[in-house]
C-alpha cells in the first residue's frame, strides 16, 4: 500500500503542476466513473485514486455530501437500471463484461449501506451478492450460517451493515 | 496586543507591503491569531510565504467579498474573472490561501481546477498540466479495458 509520502514524493518526481494536496482535494469532489478514467492518467493517479484512505475518504465526503443513485430492478428483463435523481436518465449497469447479467438475473435487492446493494437469489437462500453501483463491481456471497436445519425455515431479513473495527461490509 | 490602528500592514517576502483595513484583515484566523499573540506594535504583519504578485490577487478577492452591498451576480462575474490564471497562478494562490487559512478562498481555487479537469479526455489533461504519462502502453491498454465502461 502506498503511503502518503511516497505518492507525494511521486508527484514532486513528475514535476506536475498539480500538487498531490490540490490533486486529493479535487478527486475527492469526483464522482466515481470519473475517477476510474482517470486512473489511466499516469501510475502515480492511479495509486492516489486506488489508495484505500483515499476510497475511504471519498465514500465519507459522498455520504455527508448526500450523492444519491436509485437502484430500480427491472422486473421484465431482471436488469439492473442506476436513476439519478437530477435526471430522468436511466443507465443500464449489467452491461457485459462487467457485471454478467445472466449471473445477477434471479436476484432482489434486500438491503444497502454507503452505496452497496446487498442482493439476493430470489429463489434460493443460501447466495448473496454485494455490488457496488458505482464501480461496476460485484462479489458473490454464500450465506455461511445457512445449514440444513434452517431449510424451511430460512431468514429473512437479511442487512447489510459495515463492521467498524475491520472496516469490512 | 495590537494598538487600535485601522490599518494592518502585511508585507511579503518580496517586501512588497499591503494595507488592510483590519476589520478585513481579522476575518482571517491566521492575522486574528498573529494579532492577538503577538505584542505588535508596528502593525506590520511579515508573511514570508506569499510574494507580492500572489498577495495582489488575494487583496483583490479579499476586498471585492467584503465590500459592502455587492450583490451575488457581481461576485460571481468578478470571481469567473478573478480565476482567469495559469494553473501555476492558480496553485500559488492556493498555497496564499492556505498558509492564510482562507477557507473559502482555498475552496474557490479547488472548485476552479475541478472544472478544468471535470470531462476531459485523459490525453488532453496531460498535456494541460504537464503530466508524464509512466504507463507502459500494456500497462495503459490494461487499466483501460478494466475501466472500459467509464470510458463511455
Amino acid at each position: 500500500m502506498p503511503t502518503k509520502k511516497k505518492l507525494q514524493k511521486a508527484f514532486e518526481d513528475n514535476m506536475s503542476i498539480l500538487p498531490y494536496d490540490i490533486l486529493f482535494s479535487i478527486f475527492i469532489r469526483l464522482p466515481v466513473k470519473c475517477l476510474l478514467r482517470f486512473q489511466s492518467v499516469s501510475v502515480s493517479w492511479k495509486a492516489t485514486i486506488s489508495d484505500k484512505g483515499f476510497k475511504r475518504v471519498h465514500r465519507d465526503q459522498s455520504r455527508a455530501s448526500g450523492r444519491e443513485k436509485l437502484l430500480i430492478r427491472q422486473s421484465m428483463s431482471h436488469g439492473f437500471v442506476l436513476r439519478d435523481p437530477e435526471s430522468p436518465r436511466l443507465i443500464r449497469i449489467d452491461e457485459e463484461p462487467f457485471v454478467p447479467r445472466k449471473k445477477l438475473q434471479n436476484f432482489s435487492v434486500v438491503g444497502s449501506c454507503d452505496g452497496l446493494v446487498l442482493l439476493k437469489k430470489t429463489m434460493g437462500y443460501k447466495t448473496c451478492a454485494l455490488l457496488n453501483p458505482s464501480t461496476r463491481e460485484y462479489r458473490i456471497l454464500k450465506c455461511p450460517y445457512v445449514n440444513h436445519s434452517y431449510k424451511y425455515k430460512p431468514p429473512i431479513a437479511c442487512g447489510c451493515t459495515m463492521m467498524m473495527t475491520t472496516r469490512l461490509y | 496586543m495590537m494598538s487600535l490602528g485601522k490599518l494592518i500592514t502585511l508585507k511579503t517576502n518580496d517586501n512588497e507591503e499591503f494595507k488592510l483595513d483590519k476589520t478585513v484583515a481579522v476575518k482571517l484566523e491566521i492575522i486574528k491569531n498573529i494579532v492577538q499573540d503577538v505584542d505588535c506594535t508596528s502593525n506590520v504583519i511579515p508573511l514570508p510565504n506569499i510574494d507580492g504578485k500572489t498577495m495582489t490577487k488575494v487583496v483583490k478577492y479579499w476586498k471585492k467579498h467584503s465590500e459592502e452591498g455587492v450583490t451575488e451576480v457581481q461576485l460571481k462575474n468578478f470571481d469567473q474573472d478573478f480565476l482567469k490564471m495559469s494553473h501555476s497562478e492558480l496553485h500559488d494562490v492556493h498555497l496564499a490561501a492556505k498558509y492564510l487559512d482562507d477557507n473559502q478562498l482555498k475552496e474557490v481555487i479547488i472548485q476552479e481546477f475541478l472544472d478544468r479537469i471535470k470531462g476531459k479526455p485523459i490525453e488532453e489533461i496531460r498535456e494541460v498540466f504537464g503530466i508524464v504519462n509512466d504507463y507502459t502502453p500494456e500497462e495503459e491498454e490494461e487499466v483501460r479495458r478494466e475501466n472500459a465502461w467509464a470510458f463511455e
